[in-house]
């Protein structure tokens, strides 16, 4: 049988300062390296992106080579748009920090695994909302295995672990 | 225990086993083989060697084996004059052209394709019409009005007129953003077609459709465009696929014919435009005090403002009814664009390139200052200067930067660029590098593939890449330490060790991740093949010779990779498969290391070198725990003979006498190779990342000395996924350190170093870096105070759930 199930959201509009952004990247790489049950992530981007994102979620103009709050921006932002989500819900997102240089922005945080943690799904969707061609790649590595996830605004959640 | 004449062997394997293994190696002075292939046979498809003869286009007579073009190499010609006018109320361009079309071809052509790149602004385009559904959990409020916007804006091309130069309705079939001309005759080779078109269209407001042209509409009304891909122009027609057809999508750029331009611009009159080509009605449109300045700036050592910020400032106040026409005249272009905006600032300097005078000049609002001043026609200059040395010598009159709406675009002799600093006029570290790189970047096309004219809707890398590699030479000329985003193969290795990647030889419009693949892993791929497998100047030699083979024609990816070989007597099909046709990267791994020593024979050297060792052995657990146990002998030393007392290692008149005996069978250089101390050491790689590399070891001996080894690629050619190469060497290795300057991208670490070291990760690093405080470590802290406040380390950081 065909089921056709309708979804209403809420569409959060956010106001934003129109700022010259263009590179031809488009694109953001995390690696995830799964030690126990811990993943520690490290995600890098290009700082325009990152600076765009954050004035984009702040709704103000900011610099994050010199502002002082970028650190909570980041986290703010990575935390709702970086996601594991268990089949209990979203795993807690412990933040490390950011390292932010004229070429690379770079983003560090972790998460706790549950015991079982083959349900657990990861979902990218930072920067999405820059362009519609953004493409977020996510590395797991756990030993030596490795696995390689992309995503797009489209598509943005995998299961953690194939 | 060791019998005394054999060699030694001691094998090494760090990945596998941390310990030693001491083997018996049956090698006589020199007899193991430099190169000895371990894993069999392997599939030929597998062969990173064979040739690429299998995928490259056979040579034809309009392009040569060599890489060259052929005796026979044509391509079109198409000229226009061209009137348009710039409708500042409506935001509208309407133009008339006359273009006439030469078949230079051999072949008879019974219509003709013309590019109308702006009905990709159209609602039904293929490409809104393509375009997959954003996400939606959170939206922006200028993607909401993107969005909608894109619904409703309509700029696509109107045609008002298409005849032949006798005013007769010439039959047309629009595809797209293709159109079709069907020629009221066949065109034969050789002969020319002249004919008209009208038409107009909307400009998109470049902060709700962005793109490469577009205007900015700022607070106070003003406007700054840019305008490109604005008139019906010919698709190229070419020896290789016929029509480039292929419909306008966003990403890939094009390719057009060269030819000659006339083009008439009438703007409002307060209008300064910027422009391909050469102004050639000064007097019309220039005051008498702008002119001056020209010629000032003819022999300037700085740029020298022909308008100045304050004249800039009070244009922006004025209103005018009134029009000017700007007539510009361009010699061999593929295309023609042009800026216009009573906002700028222009500053220009000329300068001599080959003798000629070329007109270094940037246009900018009062908002681009002051940073578009101090940098960007010196960044012109600059470009020129390098890419003319690793090119050729840049060969138009004019090199132009504009700020506006467009964040980096490319055309002939002028280019469009984004960077501005903040309303205060201050800017970041990161804004200024960022003006300075997209200027050489855009500028730096102009030879890429404004003259060597790639086919850009075809394949990207062919000049972003080739021109992306010349933007990292020119920023590292700029200024010590330059922070160049791409180029060091340090820089793509995240990127070239994920999955889900397309190979560089992929269509413009199927690449993933287009910055990373088309820009960044070409450039690094032509920086491998500078420093690491060709050397400077064979590679530089090369690179010239295909720029200049294919300045103001039309090359394809063979063209490219045969040039390169026939210029520099490398075979290099085994990295062009590599990097441009496969996803393949570079991890190259050390397995094990194998020491052999020679023994020199001579008793009183070998025994008691071995005794030593003998004797430095670990004592087991078992004759630990045996070392007091009571035994007979304890109480019975009858039990004692000869062999209690005997050690086979001791030295005996009997192994002086034989070692005389064997010595004096040898010649002066068997005993001069004998005497020699060489070690060998047989060092195994594994190719885990499957592209094949040269191997670039840094080996350190006991002694304190390090030797840079060298190994070509050429190494993999028996078997390319483990080799085992022979060091001889003087001294006791150390330590070997596999690319140890990081040049070939090798992607992990952590298998590059024997004996092997733990390879952290970046946020491991980061951690470590984050619990550092400097000023304790400085001894700045109140000590038990600050033991007792821990800081900011892993336990006190911030936790999700907010």
């Amino acid at each position: 049988m065909n089921r056709r199930t309708f979804v209403s959201g809420a569409l959060t509009l956010v106001a934003l300062p129109a700022i010259a952004h263009a590179h031809p990247v488009h694109a953001s790489a995390a690696v995830a390296d799964v030690r126990g049950r811990r993943v520690e992530i490290t995600l890098t981007a290009t700082p325009e992106d990152l600076q765009e994102a954050l004035r984009r979620a702040s709704g103000r103009v900011l610099d994050i080579d010199t502002d002082a709050d970028i650190d909570a921006l980041a986290h703010a932002y990575v935390e709702d748009r970086f996601t594991l989500e268990g089949p209990q819900g979203p795993l807690p997102l412990t933040w490390v920090g950011c390292e932010i240089t004229d070429e690379t922005a770079r983003l560090f945080f972790e998460f706790k695994l549950p015991k079982d943690p083959s349900g657990v799904t990861v979902r990218s969707a930072v920067f999405f909302e820059l362009t519609p061609a953004h493409i977020n790649r996510v590395q797991v590595r756990r030993g030596r295995r490795s696995v390689t996830h992309r995503f797009r605004a489209t598509d943005p959640a995998a299961p953690l672990m194939r | 225990m060791i019998p005394s004449h054999k060699p030694r062997a001691v094998t090494y394997a760090p990945r596998v086993l941390r310990d030693q293994i001491c083997i018996v190696a049956g090698l006589v002075l020199i007899s193991t083989p430099a190169l000895a292939g371990s894993g069999g046979p392997y599939p030929v498809a597998a062969d990173p060697f064979r040739q690429l003869e299998e995928l490259l286009p056979t040579p034809t007579t309009t392009r040569t084996g060599s890489g060259a073009p052929g005796h026979q190499y044509w391509q079109q010609d198409v000229d226009y004059d061209i009137e348009v006018r710039l409708d500042d109320e409506k935001q509208q361009v309407q133009g008339h052209e006359r273009i006439r079309y030469e078949n230079n071809s051999p072949d008879t052509l019974s219509y003709l394709w013309l590019q109308l790149d702006a009905n990709i602004y159209s609602p039904t385009s293929d490409r809104a019409m393509a375009a997959s559904a954003p996400g939606f959990d959170r939206v922006s409020y200028r993607s909401f009005r993107r969005l909608l916007e894109g619904l409703t804006f309509d700029g696509s091309v109107k045609l008002s007129k298409v005849t032949d130069k006798r005013g007769r309705d010439l039959d047309y079939t629009v595809v797209g953003t293709m159109m079709r001309i069907d020629l009221p005759k066949d065109l034969k080779s050789g002969k020319s077609f002249v004919f008209d078109i009208d038409w107009s269209y909307a400009i998109n407001d470049s902060s709700k459709i962005p793109g490469r042209t577009g205007y900015e509409r700022f607070d106070d009304g003003t406007i700054i465009y840019e305008i490109a891909q604005w008139f019906p122009r010919l698709a190229a027609y070419e020896d290789v696929n016929g029509w480039q057809n292929k419909q306008y999508l966003g990403a890939g750029e094009f390719t057009l014919e060269f030819g000659d331009y006339d083009v008439e611009i009438t703007v409002p009159a307060d209008h300064i435009v910027a422009s391909t080509g050469a102004l050639s009605n000064p007097r019309d449109v220039l005051t008498a005090k702008q002119r001056d300045r020209l010629q000032e700036a003819e022999t300037a050592k700085a740029p020298v403002f022909i308008v100045t910020p304050d004249e800039a400032k009070e244009a922006e106040q004025g209103k005018t009814q009134s029009t000017k026409t700007w007539r510009f005249k361009a010699k061999n272009v593929r295309d023609f664009a042009f800026a216009s905006s009573k906002k700028f600032i222009w500053d220009a300097r000329q300068v001599e390139v080959a003798g000629e005078p070329v007109w270094a000049m940037s246009y900018y609002p009062n908002e681009g200052e002051p940073l578009w001043s101090k940098y960007s026609t010196k960044s012109i200059i600059h470009t020129l200067d390098v890419y003319g040395r690793y090119a050729f010598e840049y060969p138009y009159p004019a090199a132009i930067s504009v700020n506006g709406p467009v964040g980096g675009m490319e055309y002939p002799m002028i280019c469009f660029n984004g960077p501005r600093p903040e309303k205060d006029g201050t800017y970041t570290k990161r804004t200024k590098y960022g003006l300075i790189s997209v200027i050489i970047h855009e500028v730096g096309h102009n030879f890429f593939p404004m003259i060597v004219n790639s086919d850009e809707r075809q394949w990207t890398w062919m000049d972003e890449g080739l021109n992306t590699f010349l933007q990292y030479r020119t920023e590292q000329e700029w200024e010590p330490n330059y922070p160049s985003r791409r180029g060091e193969p340090s820089k793509i290795t995240d990127y070239m060790r994920s999955d889900n990647q397309v190979p560089i030889m992929t269509n413009s419009e199927s690449l993933l991740q287009f910055g990373n693949n088309a820009y960044a892993k070409t450039a690094t791929a032509l920086n491998v093949l500078r420093e690491t497998v060709m050397g400077r100047e064979l590679f530089d030699h090369a690179f010239s010779q295909y720029a200049t083979r294919w300045k103001f024609r039309r090359p394809m990816p063979a063209d490219f990779f045969r040039t390169m070989e026939d210029a520099s007597a490398i075979d290099l099909d085994w990295f062009w498969r590599g990097w441009f046709y496969t996803t393949d990267h570079v991890d190259i791994g050390i397995v094990g290391i194998t020491e052999n020593v020679l023994e020199t024979g001579d008793p009183d050297v070998d025994k008691p070198k071995l005794k030593a060792e003998r004797d430095a052995e670990p004592e087991t657990l078992s004759k630990r725990g045996d070392a007091e146990l009571p035994t007979w002998a304890d109480s019975d030393k009858d039990i004692y003979d000869f062999y209690n007392d005997y050690d086979e290692l001791d030295v005996t008149d009997t192994d002086r006498k034989r070692w005389k005996k064997r010595r004096s069978r040898l010649d002066a250089d068997e005993a001069a190779l004998r005497d020699s101390h060489k070690r060998f050491y047989s060092v195994e790689f594994e190719n885990v990342g499957g592209l094949v590399m040269p191997i670039i070891l840094d080996v350190a001996f006991e002694n304190g000395r390090h030797q840079e080894v060298r190994i070509p690629a050429e190494v993999w050619r028996k078997d390319p996924k483990r080799v085992r190469k022979l060091l001889i060497v003087d001294d006791p290795i150390v330590s070997i350190t596999l690319d140890p300057h990081l040049e070939t991208a090798d992607t992990d670490l952590s298998n590059n170093a024997w004996p092997p070291k733990v390879q952290k990760t970046r946020f491991q690093l980061y951690k470590e870096r984050k619990k550092k405080n400097p000023m304790q470590e400085a001894g700045m802290g109140d000590g038990p105070k600050m033991k007792d406040d821990p800081g900011p380390g892993e336990d006190q950081a911030s936790e999700g759930g907010r």
